[in-house]
């Protein structure tokens, strides 16, 4: 029993002093890492959420950069989850608004799909006007299939199709001074969109020109500009690009114009979306 | 072998702790598996063994939590110690007497907690009036049905020899 007791009080003054001397340390970066690692391993819930990323600040810059990875991998798989459910939503509105088109007789709205294609040829001579993608007719490309990319995740309208060869075709960029596209503006600060449309025109530079607008069109800097539902070429509210300047407007004119500087420059594109059956059927109709 | 032995209950400890806190936990409210088990191995094998235990248990946990490093290790160390020197004055080998011990180690255990944290951390670690009165009762539960289905038999086997004689 003493001698129990001995081992007890030597015990207890031996753990209690480690206890309180690791109580006492701060944590090393390695320690640290180490015991973050472990936690994440068994807890990653700890880390979701904004108290989550405050947890991680503490942590060393090259493991927190593999957590913040793995936790917007984890964010990833469970927004692709949710994908099949937006899909039949999506689905069930098509089902509706054609429901709806044909009870106004407006018509079937056309349905499409995509095909990515690389670009394979730029001129430096034609830099704003067009380049060459990998697809053509092979692929079932057709004139006037609209041309997106993809930038900053969302999809947007950079050209359209003006030649289709067997397996490649001509894509005409919206910058080029042979373009133009119906579009309507959102304003960024109120978020809601203007009640007039526009044309976009290509000068063959960097930046594009929204003009046709009524004087009393409220564009702003900074205004975002979309594909129009009149638009012949592309399907509605795809982004085009953002207005840069606004011109004054001239009393002799009746229209105001802007600048607008195109969601994509044609240096970013390297692989491009063609949109196939585009507006297709209401042409036929 | 009776080292090995005591390494498998060792790591079935925090397995049974970290299955527990996260599986079976309710409104934050889970059985503290490795405190039961503390009390289980003070009450068959004293106190040397229970610290040792405990502290391990402890320390393992901690790498695990989010704030103090040796908050737990030390908390167990303590609960351990205290139950090792009344064991000889208060059974603690029935189901009934180890769930009334687990009741009050809980509550032990949550104020040693809360002062470590004071003292180290600035925060008494306060975990709501709720789980505090309900937590020792949910353990003294969970500790006699444990020392009902008798895996004590673990540890009684070894009451003649510790691994630490």
């Amino acid at each position: 029993m003493h001698r129990e007791l001995r081992l007890a009080n030597r015990l207890a003054i031996f753990f209690v002093g480690i206890s309180i001397f690791l109580l006492s340390l701060p944590l090393s970066g390695l320690v640290a890492s180490l015991k973050f690692s472990l936690q994440y391993l068994i807890e990653p819930e700890l880390y979701q959420g904004s108290s989550g990323l405050e947890r991680l600040s503490n942590i060393p810059s090259s493991l927190k950069n593999l957590l913040l990875a793995d936790i917007q991998n984890r964010k990833l798989k469970d927004e692709i989850k949710t994908e099949p459910v937006l899909e039949s939503e999506v689905d069930s509105l098509k089902t509706e608004n054609d429901r709806l088109r044909s009870e106004m007789d407006l018509g079937k709205r056309a349905s499409f799909s995509f095909a990515w294609a690389e670009v394979i040829k730029k001129s430096p001579a034609d830099w704003y006007q067009d380049f060459i993608i990998s697809i053509g007719k092979n692929k079932g490309i057709e004139l006037n299939d609209p041309v997106f990319a993809i930038g900053d995740s969302s999809l947007d309208a950079i050209g359209r199709v003006v030649e289709v060869r067997s397996n490649t075709a001509v894509v005409q960029l919206l910058t080029s001074d042979l373009s133009a596209v119906d579009s309507y503006s959102v304003s960024q600060s109120s978020r809601t969109r203007g009640l007039f449309n526009g044309l976009v025109q290509g000068q063959d530079s960097p930046n594009l020109q929204i003009s046709y607008l009524p004087v009393q069109a409220p564009l702003k800097e900074g205004d975002k500009v979309y594909t129009s539902p009149n638009s012949a070429s592309f399907p509605p509210s795809i982004f085009i690009g953002t207005v840069s300047r606004v011109y004054p407007v001239d009393p002799f004119l009746i229209f105001k114009s802007a600048d607008v500087f195109p969601a994509l420059s044609p240096s970013e594109i390297n692989e491009v979306l063609v949109g196939r059956g585009i507006k297709k059927t209401e042409i036929n109709q | 072998m009776k080292l090995i032995k005591s390494a498998a209950i060792f790591l079935l400890g925090l397995v049974g702790e970290w299955f527990f806190s996260r599986y079976l936990s309710f409104h934050g409210l889970n059985p503290q598996v490795l405190l039961i088990l503390t009390i289980n191995v003070a009450a068959f094998n004293g106190a040397p063994e229970a610290m040792v235990f405990g502290f391990f248990w402890g320390l393992c946990w901690d790498a695990l939590s989010l704030k103090l490093f040796g908050a737990r290790a030390l908390a167990l160390t303590l609960i351990a110690y205290g139950l090792g020197l009344v064991r000889r004055q208060v059974d603690m080998v029935t189901p009934a007497s180890q769930a009334i011990v687990a009741v009050l180690s809980t509550i032990a255990y949550r104020l040693i907690l809360g002062l470590i944290y004071l003292v180290f951390s600035g925060q008494f670690l306060w975990l709501g009036g709720l789980i505090f009165l309900i937590e020792p009762l949910y353990n003294g539960v969970f500790c006699f049905v444990l020392a009902a289905l008798r895996p004590s038999s673990y540890f009684s086997s070894s009451r003649s020899g510790s691994f630490l004689s």
